[in-house]
């Protein structure tokens, strides 16, 4: 088993990760922008990592309630899912301007989005199936039967894989972006909600809110190989240097944890009930939103403290892929 | 607001409450209540997880495991039928302080919320006290389209009902 992904060196990662934001998207800016999901505030809070301030506010209608959130990683679209107003929100990378709303089933929460923002996929929480969303003609295009109430979803850096966590099926499925089926499903912790794709693609890690642990499924062989305590109510994870940082509602706080030695090394106490994290393209900055203090916390992951609290808006969720470049 | 966990005792804590499907959309709400007493007597009336029947008034009788400590168990007789059982999640008597949770989601005729945390917070505020009481939950229908006896809004009305009411009767108890 290999789980060497995680472990290079801080700067070697910064730098493979900073090559693979921008290869190929010679036309985005250098600052990444970070898009916050506010499910009380109907509206996304976009970020401005540079300068760590809150740029512009995307207003939703009323109802909408968002949720889940996913960048293309050269930052053209971004897709917010909204569970009660039952629609996906397209928002256009260079105007972050609201592009489309697509109606998408009974609840969609957890979304993500290929490298090219051309195809997104997004979690239906009550019918249980994964809908694939063409983002040129900005319509469902296809449904992908999954577990029940499916949560997470995580996509490969081709685009060939896409990963769910099927949340009160206790497992995670792999489906084939090309046939549009499940290929491969495994039992993990109990009620997965958030997960993460490895760099390599050879590992996959989910957090299961009620078994309080983080699952590490090694892909090749799509088999559980450890199983770590983080703390009351994990619910999503990210990945820095050698180190994954999971958001613990509960405990009001971020558990740092060493996935090669299996153990919780930290914790850092962020804002109340964190739920969505993302780490900055720089490879040394994670981002944690906040849902009832309605703030975003940056962790520096080097330092392993809170080194900015930025004001966002109403129950700040952010749950999803929610840092990428923005696109001139 | 923000409260400091305590690292070691939560690490250690294992949770075994009985925990169902909720739908996809957390309410919150928070509750505050200025009180014309020092923050000690207000604190000294609500300080005690085994006695929210001293000032919540929907609260007939109340059974209780474990003190003030992390884990401590207690469940609520309400005065108008049914049980609610709680735990109690972390405990800062210096910061006036703790976090709970309900353990084994009620029945939605009782209380209509599912998931319910919360924590509550007595702080100074000009020449008397504040208190601070958060709710998080979900609503009770687990399936999609809630009846309205077990949708958002209920949920939210019976956890403000609660709150408020209490709030209010601490309020009259401390400025006593």
């Amino acid at each position: 088993m290999e789980r060497s992904g995680l472990s290079s060196s801080l700067t070697g990662k910064a730098a493979v990760l900073t090559a693979a934001f921008f290869v190929g998207s010679s036309n985005t800016s250098a600052t990444p922008f970070a898009y916050i999901t506010n499910q009380k505030a109907n509206s996304v809070s976009i970020i401005d990592t540079a300068t760590g301030t809150v740029t512009k506010t995307v207003n939703l209608k009323p109802g909408t309630e968002p949720a889940g959130v996913a960048v293309s990683a050269n930052g053209s679209r971004i897709c917010i899912a909204n569970p009660t107003a039952k629609t996906v929100t397209v928002i256009d990378g260079s105007s972050q301007t609201v592009a489309a709303e697509i109606s998408a089933g009974s609840g969609p929460v957890g979304i993500a989005v290929d490298a090219k923002g051309e195809v997104g996929y997004a979690a239906d929480w009550y019918e249980h199936y994964l809908a694939v969303l063409d983002l040129k003609s900005n319509s469902v295009i296809g449904k992908i039967p999954v577990g029940h109430s499916p949560a997470g979803v995580v996509i490969s850096a081709d685009g060939s894989k896409v990963y769910v966590a099927n949340r009160d099926d206790n497992s995670v499925s792999e489906i084939d972006a090309k046939t549009r089926a499940v290929t491969r499903t495994v039992t993990v912790g109990k009620h997965p909600f958030g997960l993460l794709l490895d760099r390599t693609e050879k590992t996959l890690y989910s957090a299961n809110v009620e078994s309080n642990d983080v699952s590490v499924v090694d892909l090749a062989r799509m088999q559980v190989v450890g199983t770590v305590a983080v703390g009351d109510r994990p619910y999503a994870l990210a990945a820095a240097g050698d180190r994954l940082f999971v958001t613990v509602q509960y405990d009001n706080a971020v558990s740092v944890v060493d996935p090669k030695a299996l153990k919780t090394v930290g914790k850092i106490a962020v804002g109340e009930y964190p739920e969505g994290i993302a780490t900055h393209p720089d490879g040394n900055h994670v981002y944690v939103a906040n849902w009832f203090s309605n703030s975003v916390s940056v962790i520096d992951a080097t330092a392993l403290k809170v080194v900015n609290t930025i004001p966002t808006g109403d129950g700040s969720r952010a749950f999803g892929a929610f840092i990428g470049p923005r696109e001139r | 607001m923000k409260k400091l966990t305590i690292l070691a005792a939560t690490l250690a804590f294992t949770w075994v409450g009985v925990a169902h499907a909720h739908g996809p959309s957390r309410q919150k709400l928070t509750e505050t209540v200025e009180i014309n007493a020092p923050p000690a007597k207000v604190w000294g009336i609500i300080k005690d997880f085994a006695n929210p029947h001293a000032w919540m008034p929907m609260v007939a009788s109340t059974h209780a495991e474990g003190g003030n400590a992390p884990g401590a168990t207690r469940e609520l007789t309400l005065k108008s039928g049914g049980v609610i059982k709680e735990e109690l999640k972390s405990y800062e008597d210096d910061k006036m302080s703790f976090a709970y949770k309900i353990s084994e989601n009620p029945d939605c005729k009782v209380l209509p919320v599912n998931n319910y945390s919360s924590n509550i917070e007595v702080e100074a505020s000009g020449s008397g006290s504040k208190v601070t009481w958060n709710g998080a939950y979900y609503r009770c229908f687990l399936q999609n389209n809630p009846p309205p006896d077990q949708n958002e809004e209920s949920a939210n009305k019976a956890v403000k009902t609660v709150y408020t009411e209490s709030l209010a009767h601490l309020k009259a108890l401390a400025e006593k």
